[in-house]
């Protein structure tokens, strides 16, 4: 399965999260905006826990979108579209996100995007000093 | 008519106001009294339109509640929450109005930024409150993990801790989430596009002038005209989240960009992102403003943001609105307000420098 995951909205526009993770060929790749900023390998475990998210989350079965509350501002928004051989579907989610299984899931992807980014930063840091 | 101010009593929900005023006048427990009253006090206005007289003991204890219920509709409530890096809304209440503070850097900065933006908007603009009825004021601090992000729901201010950035509950940035509960009441300027970007705008103006409110109504040249001063983390080039003096300087990082905001119509971002660059093309008005401050002198909150005041409760403002409309709605108010001094032109003039012509 592949797992693409967006963010946009929020207070700085350029700072939309991206993670494309295949399940099946155990690649994540992670960006910011129009930039990728690494790729790397993902161990079985891990895959194993994002379909099992996945599936919790009942992902096919979700509605396509899910409108901000009224008179909402600066909130964030997350698209996640899943492939699979026989399934292709799309979600957009707003900021606050109710239904508990869907924000472990959204928050297991900002934790993946935040892992590697803390890497990049740490090694920033240490070019630096 | 069933609700209450404090103890709770259903059964005087259904019972009339003859019988209220003897268990007023001859009751033994001070809570059935006191419920006896504050029910007399909610159906106030149902019985003034039935003509009903009260008898003069009770009139008087009345007269005394409703002056100090008024007292309290005219004070600061603010309510802080704190998540505890979860989505569960609200959360637990940390700390209340006139509560010490809570050791919490997040909850006692939420707490001052209300109080801040709540005194500027009731001695400088004599706004009671978002809902101009003092209506209570709610925050949430420490909501998601690492969550980078501030924002209004319609009902709270949600602040994470960030990732990126640090320090979401500084005072420009909780003033801005505010000011959208003061737009949302006053003109529900639609989150997209133009109309979105002059909700930013709004939000902006009011953040930033609250902050120079706070620093003791400080000259505009003094001002740093920052919204979300100090906010990147360590190792993050940025100064603020945006500059209202130069837009497009707020941020600079290999990681995450720079600040994409113009301040000319020339470089209008037309684009569907940020719900068609609501946060980008804010930088045009925004630059408008801080010349129109600048130029006027002094306080900001004197005159420029008075303008801008008048323009937001404008019943011409429609959620619709563009750029050139409100534009032209703060020269007409600049006029209305300050007919005799050279405000106007100078609305005029600084929108014309970010490529906005006033008719």
């Amino acid at each position: 399965m592949r797992v693409q995951f967006n963010t946009d909205g929020g207070h700085v526009p350029g700072l939309r999260r991206r993670l494309d993770i295949d399940t099946d060929k155990r690649t994540i790749t992670i960006g910011i905006a129009d930039r990728i900023i690494g790729t790397d390998e993902v161990p079985v475990e891990e895959s194993d826990e994002l379909e099992r998210l996945m599936k919790g989350a009942d992902f096919f079965e979700l509605p396509a979108t899910s409108p901000p509350p009224p008179g909402a501002a600066d909130y964030q928004s997350y698209t996640i579209s899943a492939t699979t051989p026989s399934h292709s579907y799309e979600v957009r989610l707003t900021d606050p996100i109710e239904n508990p299984r869907v924000r472990e899931l959204v928050n297991h992807l900002n934790h993946r995007w935040m892992k590697m980014i803390d890497a990049r930063l740490a090694s920033r840091r240490r070019d630096t000093s | 008519m069933c609700q209450r101010i404090g103890h709770r009593h259903s059964i005087f929900c259904v019972v009339p106001p003859h019988v209220l005023q003897a268990v007023v006048q001859n009751a033994e427990a001070p809570e059935d009294r006191e419920a006896a009253l504050n029910t007399l006090l909610i159906d106030g206005t149902q019985r003034t339109l039935r003509g009903i007289r009260l008898a003069a003991p009770v009139e008087q204890a009345l007269a005394a509640r409703v002056s100090a219920f008024g007292a309290r509709q005219s004070a600061k409530h603010r309510i802080i929450y704190d998540a505890h890096n979860t989505d569960t809304l609200p959360g637990e209440v940390v700390r209340t109005e006139g509560d010490p503070d809570t050791g919490d850097r997040a909850a006692n900065e939420a707490y001052d930024g209300l109080g801040h933006t709540y005194d500027y908007y009731l001695s400088e603009l004599g706004r009671n409150s978002l809902d101009g009825q003092g209506g209570p004021l709610h925050a949430v601090v420490h909501y998601l993990q690492d969550h980078d992000n501030a924002y209004w729901d319609g009902r709270y201010m949600l602040f994470g801790d960030g990732f990126l950035m640090d320090h979401l509950t500084e005072l420009s940035v909780a003033a801005h989430e505010l000011t959208h509960g003061v737009t949302e009441v006053e003109a529900q300027l639609f989150y997209y596009k133009q109309s979105g970007a002059l909700n930013e705008h709004v939000s902006d103006v009011f953040g930033s002038v609250v902050k120079q409110y706070a620093n003791g109504r400080e000259d505009a040249s003094e001002a740093d005209w920052l919204i979300g001063e100090g906010i990147w983390r360590d190792g993050i080039e940025g100064e603020a989240l945006r500059s209202m003096k130069n837009p497009g300087t707020a941020h600079n990082d290999p990681l995450i960009g720079k600040d994409p905001q113009p301040d000319h119509m020339d470089n209008y971002y037309r684009g569907l992102d940020d719900a068609g660059g609501v946060h980008i093309n804010s930088g045009i008005p925004n630059k408008a403003f801080y010349l129109v401050a600048d130029r006027i002198g002094g306080f900001s909150g004197d005159k420029a943001a008075r303008i801008w005041y008048a323009t937001l409760r404008d019943e011409r403002l429609l959620i619709r609105t563009k750029f050139k409309e409100f534009a032209q709605l703060t020269y007409i108010n600049a006029w209305n307000l300050f007919p005799d001094g050279d405000e106007a032109n100078i609305v005029k003039t600084s929108w014309a420098e970010v490529g906005i012509e006033i008719s």
